[in-house]
């Protein structure tokens, strides 16, 4: 949809003076045509480089970009872009290091020390043959006797910068193939929260939208810097600030973002738990917490079977030869009509609430300053400030990322925000819910369109070879079920009607969107077609797995394995075992030229390699989620002629091909190949596939007459539906694209400004997640100011509900089986409360436990810790800026931002500096036990070594970099979240010393 | 048209420089080399230049204890001083006043480098070096100067600067009403930074950039009383009538200029 210039004009004049009251008509008819946009044609787009989705205006002359800035509409941004949004016209220029020469594919041969240019249709031709190859050498159809078709040998991994519809399809195609080997880059951050959010509340996202922050009356960002990642998130943090809101930063250091908080607190990197369990101690000792909303919406009141134990540090059911927990232990009483077990008065030593009370007694005050370093009295004071929000008329928010996520107990720290905010009656609610900025420009749609080895899309589970051998059971096993009549339990069933549960509808219509007509009752909708997984295929496992010589052939799509995992010495070693490296990106990425980096050994190395031009996102178009799960459009910039390397397109040619190769010859199971449903060509043409075509199938329809369905209630377990992701159904119906709207006149919710009518938002544009939480039982919000929905006496006002249930009759957590949050999580399997444990490599004890690190985590070698502190005296931590390291190759080399942040630097105190002898500038050579790496420091106030145990702990911030050497693949260890594996980058042990001068000329 | 300033709120700066790159998007100013942090913290480039017509000054943080600190973070421009001292010095009367905009006629410039001499602030900058976009157009001239145009040169009807401030640190609109806000928003801030001042209400006659200021105008390098006066001697006068007569000899050439000015200053101070 295109915007006029003279409105846009308006509303950017609105944006200047709308922070002035009444600015409003000051600027009206001084809008004038300028030369530099004389003539274009504008298009809406969303920027590329983060996940707040902000809209842009690309104005567009003769198919040339001639200029970009932020869309005055789109409420997000409201006109503003942040650094990198302003530099995004840069990525065009050649200079951009874009690996783009025509539309021609850089080719290694096997023994090449040069690349070769190759056609397109010549280089899917070869890529067709390479996969089938690999494929049909390591097809594995049955394992056990359970039928698996499954290859291992192809892995199939994804970063950020492509769209959901392209993700979709590359997973279907992917599968279809039998490729078990699918992950996302997410997975070196946001997992942690997806499983944590997702097991407590229900969906592994943000809770609350961007646009709902403004709302907030106290802000706590915990464990991520959106001023220096996200700057345009700050446009709504600040207008809660204008409306009174307190701001409450927690980081080791101080970012721009505390810049403007209210109250800052330093603590040690990696004491997240720590510091979260004293604030819940805290709460629950005086007595700050919402009952009414914890008796009704939370597992406050349930009783927990009464052989669970907690004793120093381990939960009952571990084993200690197999670092695992058996979770039988963690288990609900259930009473005699298959319910949960409830005492409403909460005084049962075996609640919930009480157990929660006796495993949080330990974090006092004076036990969270000597664990983190912060003062027991501005802990106290932010506790105090926090715990406010326990009124049902105050809201708080939590704002958290990467900072929380990268640790070996990253997804608890969720689990730890989580439950504060249930205490708080913060879920639910406008302004409140955990935040959780996602990494990556749209890596939200990657978890959530089935980019993952162990989720389908719609978060439905990938089969597992043994729990899942047929159909049956996958369904039994995947179906919850629950006897209490007022839990919905959405993907589930209700176990005294015996009905069939959802989960059945949405794997049946999944099925018939892959398979089509093929997908019949009789043959289970094909489901002996899916691969089912044996073990874990984790995106930083790749290298391990290469190793073991079980993947030989690698599909990266805009994603760079050897610069973002740890040991890049010993991995670059590795990849020369592999048959072929198939690199879909927009520039020269490390991993597909590291025979280059090999030098003189290049001739050894056999291994193919295909560098694919990739499309930019202003050179196709598609959908893209943001973190706050709007799924918006993206138009494309230039005409869709020419350009034939979205994903779409190639995926489209690359199975014509492979199909060819199995219909004239004999490779191992081509029958989910060649009978699958895949008929994306227009008029016929391989490799011209709409995106709204894909959006259709992902949206769903109905199998006779393709009628589209309205939203995932129509979904059928009969085969009449096909829908290739239930979460996303609804956002294209019967050729209406409604992730294009941009209706800002709707005024459901109009207290909390929902923007309802802009885009759209998943699940069934319901803008906050279990908003039935944000009201009591009789159907009034806990703060009427600012309602999501209100019971008017015949339906609900506002958001969606998700059905037109009475007040009261229903619970809001409509995910979980047994409707409730849980304060206490059973299927956590390293926990069902939060623990403090140290980081893997730590200088110091545990203060709360003798179990120092979290015992899940395998081979932690147990040394003299003086010993440590003698070799490694600091704490680092590895963060990125946003000027620094947008969106990969294409933005590392964008002039502005180089211009902003030109090199690799580290942030040290000047204490430290004093006892180094260094000044700011100077080189330094930064210590890990796995390496070193030289960089420039940045001596400043801003870091400050906190005390405890009575030593000065010195932290070190690096600054991630990139390329050949970084701190992630030199001095990052590998120790992960047993759960999310996510790496521990942001608290491992370092040392530093000079190594040069200062660089700098002049200060 | 009445007169319109920018609002400079420091207390709402979080120093993401959008306002930084998004001058250089609209006006398609090439990035500068910079090797490191020039200044304190984040500072980069080092000030304004040929290149940067504004920039984000970080100050040093002022760090009380673990958890208290003042960190100042400055957005910095040309002031558009009422009574600029680049227009008084300026031999070619190069800088014309548009709207209240003090604007740098470049056909007339001759790349003296007077203003950047009298500008306390060292806004005005020769460019030592020619750049040119990619359909090889000349965007920045060698030995000319150039400074922030406030956006109406390309005929903007806000400022690249301002539509690009995420948190409404930056504003726009009639001078009296800013000043009238940042009289209203200095009153509320009075509590959190007791130092807190407005600065541009009278230095050089009145600036068009009026900014509210976390600590005192000195401790972000901003001149104050007495330096903050503009130039006024009638020897300027003088100059530039011996310069204009000399000029006629110089067949346009600006290396002819340069000279014929210095000429003309060293025949005034004799």
């Amino acid at each position: 949809m295109n915007v006029t210039r003279r409105g846009f004009l308006k509303f950017s004049g609105i944006t200047a003076a709308g922070t002035f009251a009444g600015g409003l008509s000051l600027l009206e008819g001084c809008a004038k045509e300028t030369a530099k946009l004389h003539g274009t044609k504008e298009i809406t787009g969303i920027c590329p480089f983060c996940s707040m989705g902000c809209g842009l205006i690309l104005s567009v002359r003769a198919g040339r970009i001639v200029n970009i800035e932020g869309d005055p509409e789109n409420p997000i941004n409201n006109g503003v872009l942040c650094p990198k949004g302003s530099a995004l016209i840069q990525t065009l220029n050649p200079e951009s290091g874009r690996a783009r020469s025509g539309n021609k594919v850089k080719y290694r041969k096997a023994g090449a020390k040069v690349w070769e240019e190759i056609s397109i249709d010549e280089a899917v031709g070869k890529i067709a043959k390479r996969i089938a190859e690999t494929r049909n050498a390591t097809f594995i159809e049955k394992e056990n006797d359970t039928v698996v078709n499954r290859t291992d040998g192809i892995a199939l991994l994804a970063g950020d910068g492509l769209f959901n519809e392209e993700y979709y399809l590359m997973s279907k195609f992917a599968r279809i193939l039998g490729i078990s080997y699918i992950d996302n880059e997410a997975r070196l951050s946001s997992y942690s929260s997806f499983y944590s959010l997702k097991s407590t509340l229900g969906f592994g996202a943000m809770t609350n939208q961007w646009t709902d922050i403004r709302n907030s009356d106290i802000i706590m960002i915990a464990g991520s810097n959106p001023a220096e990642n996200n700057p345009v998130l700050f446009r709504h943090i600040q207008a809660a600030r204008d409306r009174g809101a307190q701001l409450i930063c927690v980081d080791p250091r101080i970012t721009r973002s505390s810049a403007l908080a209210d109250h800052y607190i330093a603590i040690r990197p990696g004491t997240d738990i720590a510091f979260i369990n004293g604030i819940i101690h805290y709460a629950l000792q005086n007595g700050k917490y919402h009952k009414d909303y914890l008796l009704k919406y939370t597992n406050a009141a349930v009783l927990i079977n009464r052989d669970f134990q907690f004793n120093e540090g381990i939960f009952s059911g571990y084993n200690e030869d197999e670092k695992k927990y058996d979770n039988i232990t963690w288990s609900y009483q259930i009473d005699a009509k298959g319910m949960p077990k409830r005492d409403k008065s909460l005084k049962d030593a075996n609640t919930v609430f009480q157990l929660l009370k006796k495993h949080m007694v330990r974090y006092t005050p004076a036990k969270v300053s000597e664990i983190t370093g912060c003062p027991a009295d501005v802990f106290v004071r932010a506790a105090e400030i926090f715990t406010r929000s326990y009124k049902p008329d105050i809201a708080a928010s939590i704002i958290c990322s990467g900072g929380s996520e990268q640790h070996t107990t990253g997804t608890q720290v969720f689990r730890a925000f989580a439950i504060l905010q249930l205490l708080m009656g913060n879920i639910g609610i406008a302004g409140g819910g955990i935040n959780s900025i996602s990494k990556g420009f749209n890596l939200r749609g990657a978890i959530d369109n089935g980019f993952s080895w162990d989720l389908l899309p719609g978060f439905l589970n990938i089969p597992s070879s043994e729990r899942d051998g047929n159909f049956n059971l996958y369904i039994s096993n995947h179906t919850p079920k629950t006897n209490d009549p007022m839990s919905i339990n959405m993907l589930g069933t209700d176990g005294a009607k015996k009905e069939k549960g959802n989960t059945g509808k949405f794997i049946v219509s999944l099925l018939k969107a892959w398979f089509g007509p093929s997908a019949q009752e009789k043959n289970d909708y094909c489901y002996d077609w899916l691969p089912k997984r044996s073990g874990s295929y984790f995106y930083n496992d790749i290298f391990n797995a290469v190793a073991e010589q079980r993947v030989k052939g690698l599909f990266l799509l805009n994603t760079d394995p050897l610069a973002s995992l740890p040991g890049y010495n010993n991995n670059i070693n590795l990849l020369k075992d592999l048959d072929w490296i198939v690199s879909y990106n927009t520039g020269e990425d490390l991993t597909s030229r590291f025979w280059e980096e090999m030098g003189a050994e290049a001739d050894k190395i056999n291994t193919e390699v295909f560098l694919l031009p990739a499309a930019s996102v202003l050179e196709k178009e598609g959908s893209a989620t943001n973190s706050s799960r709007w799924v918006q459009w993206c138009n494309s910039a230039v005409p869709t002629e020419r350009n034939r390397l979205s994903l779409l397109n190639l995926a489209d040619m690359l199975y014509h091909e492979i199909a060819g190769l199995y219909r004239n010859d004999t490779g191992k199971f081509p029958d989910a190949i060649l009978n699958c449903n895949w008929k994306y060509g227009k008029d016929n043409i391989r490799g011209n596939v709409s995106a709204a075509l894909i959006a259709g199938e992902i949206s769903g329809y109905l199998s006779k007459g393709k009628q589209s369905v309205k939203s995932f209630f129509d979904l059928r377990d009969d085969g009449t539906t096909a829908c290739g992701n239930w979460v996303y159904s609804g956002c294209y119906v019967n050729g209406i694209n409604k992730m294009e709207r941009r209706d800002l006149s709707s005024r459901s919710g109009e207290d909390a400004g929902l923007f309802s009518g802009w885009a759209w938002s998943w699940p069934l544009n319901m803008r906050i997640l279990y908003n039935m939480a944000s009201v009591d039982t009789k159907g009034s919000p806990w703060n009427s100011k600012r309602a999501v929905i209100k019971w008017d006496g015949k339906k609900w006002d506002g958001d969606i509900t998700g059905g037109n249930w009475m007040p009261g009759s229903k619970y809001p957590f409509f995910m979980n089986e047994e409707g409730f949050a849980r304060l206490f999580d059973m299927n956590m399997s390293d926990g069902p409360i939060p623990e403090y444990y140290e980081p893997a490599e730590s200088h110091f004890y545990n203060g709360i436990s003798r179990i120092r690190v979290n015992p899940l985590i395998t081979d932690i070698q147990e040394e003299d810790l003086d010993d440590r502190i003698a070799e490694l005296p600091l704490v680092a931590s590895i963060c990125s800026f946003g000027e620094y390291q947008p969106w990969g190759i294409n933005g590392r080399n964008l002039p502005w931002l180089k211009e902003l942040m030109p090199v690799m630097f580290c942030e040290i105190s000047p204490s430290l500096a004093g006892e180094k002898d260094i000044i700011s500038g100077d080189k330094v050579v930064i210590k890990s036990k796995r390496g070193s790496l030289q960089c420039t420091a940045l001596v400043s106030e801003r870091i400050y070594p906190l005390r405890i145990n009575n030593r000065a702990v010195e932290p070190i911030i690096i600054i991630k970099g990139d390329g050949k050497f970084n701190p992630i693949n030199t001095l990052a260890n590998d120790f992960r979240d047993p759960i999310s594996s996510a790496p521990e980058i942001k608290a491992f042990i370092a040392g530093i010393e000079k190594s040069s001068n200062r660089v700098r000329e002049d200060i | 048209m009445p007169d319109r300033a920018f609002l400079v709120d420091t207390t709402r700066c979080i120093g993401c420089r959008s306002c930084q790159t998004a001058c250089k998007q609209w006006n398609e100013l090439p990035a500068e080399k910079t090797n490191f942090f020039p200044g304190y913290e984040y500072t980069d480039p080092s000030g304004l230049s040929a290149l940067t017509w504004n920039y984000v000054d970080f100050r040093k943080v002022n760090r009380r204890s673990g958890n208290e600190f003042l960190w100042s973070i400055i957005h910095k421009k040309c002031n558009h001083c009422k009574d600029a001292n680049c227009a008084a010095v300026c031999p070619t009367d190069a800088v014309e006043n548009i709207d209240g905009w003090k604007i740098i006629n470049r056909t007339k410039c001759i790349g003296c480098g007077k203003c950047t001499e009298a500008c306390l602030y060292k806004v005005p900058r020769v460019s030592t070096e020619s750049y040119y976009n990619s359909k090889g157009a000349v965007i920045i001239e060698k030995g000319k100067s150039y400074k922030c145009n406030a956006c109406t040169a390309k005929g903007r009807t806000d400022p690249a600067c301002v539509k690009n401030c995420p948190t409404g640190a930056l504003t726009y609109n009639y001078r009296l009403v800013v000043l009238k806000e940042a009289n209203l928003r200095s009153k509320k801030l009075r509590k959190r930074y007791p130092e807190t001042s407005i600065y541009g209400i009278f230095e050089y006659g009145g600036l068009r950039v009026i900014t509210l200021l976390k600590e005192k105008p000195e401790r972000y390098g901003l001149p104050v009383g007495d330096f903050a006066r503009s130039i006024r001697s009638s020897k300027l006068n003088e100059i530039r009538e011996v310069y204009l007569f000399l000029s006629m000899f110089t067949f346009g050439l600006p290396v002819l200029k340069r000279k014929a000015l210095k000429i003309a200053e060293r025949l005034c101070s004799s």
